[in-house]
C-alpha cells in the first residue's frame, strides 16, 4: 500500500494514495497498519481523499487493523468521498470507524 | 443514449485479483451511459467486484490461469450482469446473514460480507451449475 505520512504530536497522519482499496491490496493494508502498531505507533488519522473505490476486502482489512490495535489506541478516517462512504453505510461499518470532514476535526477527536 | 433495444459488452479476465480492477473499471464508464446515475454505478461496480473476488478466491481458489467471463447486457429496463467461471460449485443457497454488535469487537466482520453487499446492490441474483460451469446473474433495474 502506497502512502505518505507525517506526525502531529503523538498522531500519525498517514494519507493512503492508493486508488482503490480491495482484495487485491487487502493484505499489504493489513501488514501496513501492522507494521505501524509494532514501533508503537496506536494513534493514526488516515486520509481517504484519494480513494476513489472500496470493496468488502477493504473495509475487511480495516476490520482486522483495528482489531489488532486492540485498546492501545484508535485509528479515525477523514476527507472520506460520498461513494465510499455509502460502503461503510451499507455495511454498517460507520458504527464501528470514526469518520471525519477534515483533517483538522480528526485531530481534534484524538484531543477529545 | 437511449438504450431502446440491448446492446452488449463481452469482457474476458483471467481469475487475478488485480485483474478484476479492469471489469469494474469498464462498469464504471458504461453504467452511467445507460442512464445510471454516479452513486448507482459505483454500486452495481462494487456488487460485481465481491462476486469476482469470490470467483477468484472460492471458486478458482487463487488458481490464476482459469478464465473468467462477464457478458454486461444493458436491455431497456435493466442491466443483466452475467458472470461465469469453470472453478468449483458455490455452496450452500445464495442467501445470507450478516450480523455484528458494534460495541462487541469480537462480532466484527474481517469478510464474509460479500454476498450481503450483492444482495444489497443488486435487484436480483440467480445462480446455475450446468456442465461444470458456474453461471451467477446480477439483475439491476434500469431507473426510468
Amino acid at each position: 500500500m502506497r502512502f505518505r505520512e507525517r506526525k502531529v504530536g503523538e498522531i500519525l497522519v498517514l494519507e493512503i494514495l492508493e486508488r482503490r482499496l480491495d482484495a487485491k491490496n487487502a493484505v499489504a493494508i493489513k501488514s501496513g497498519f501492522l507494521k505501524k502498531f509494532d514501533a508503537g505507533v496506536f494513534h493514526i488519522a488516515i486520509d481517504m481523499g484519494s480513494v476513489t473505490f472500496i470493496d468488502s476486502s477493504g473495509l475487511g482489512a480495516f476490520v482486522t487493523s483495528m482489531k489488532l490495535l486492540g485498546d492501545r489506541g484508535s485509528m479515525v478516517f477523514f476527507g472520506v468521498r460520498p461513494a465510499v462512504a455509502d460502503v461503510f453505510r451499507l455495511t454498517r461499518m460507520d458504527r464501528i470507524f470514526k469518520m471525519h470532514q477534515s483533517e483538522p476535526e480528526a485531530l481534534e477527536a484524538f484531543a477529545g | 443514449m437511449n438504450f431502446d433495444a440491448p446492446r452488449s459488452v463481452a469482457l474476458e479476465i483471467p481469475s487475478r485479483l488485480d485483474c478484476i480492477e479492469f471489469i469494474g473499471e469498464s462498469l464504471r464508464v458504461l453504467c452511467p451511459l445507460a442512464g445510471f446515475s454516479e452513486a448507482e454505478s459505483y454500486r452495481i461496480e462494487l456488487g460485481v467486484i465481491e462476486a469476482l473476488n469470490n470467483v477468484v478466491e472460492h471458486a478458482y481458489e487463487f488458481q490464476p490461469d482459469a478464465s473468467v467471463q462477464v457478458r454486461l447486457t444493458f436491455q431497456p429496463d435493466q442491466l443483466l450482469i452475467e458472470i461465469r467461471d469453470e472453478g468449483k460449485p458455490r455452496p450452500g443457497n445464495l442467501s445470507n446473514t450478516f450480523t455484528f454488535d458494534s460495541e462487541v469487537v469480537d462480532t466484527w466482520p474481517e469478510g464474509g460480507m460479500g454476498l450481503f453487499i450483492m444482495h444489497e446492490v443488486m435487484d436480483r441474483i440467480t445462480y446455475e451449475r450446468t456442465d461444470g460451469v458456474n453461471r451467477l446473474t446480477l439483475i439491476k433495474s434500469i431507473p426510468w
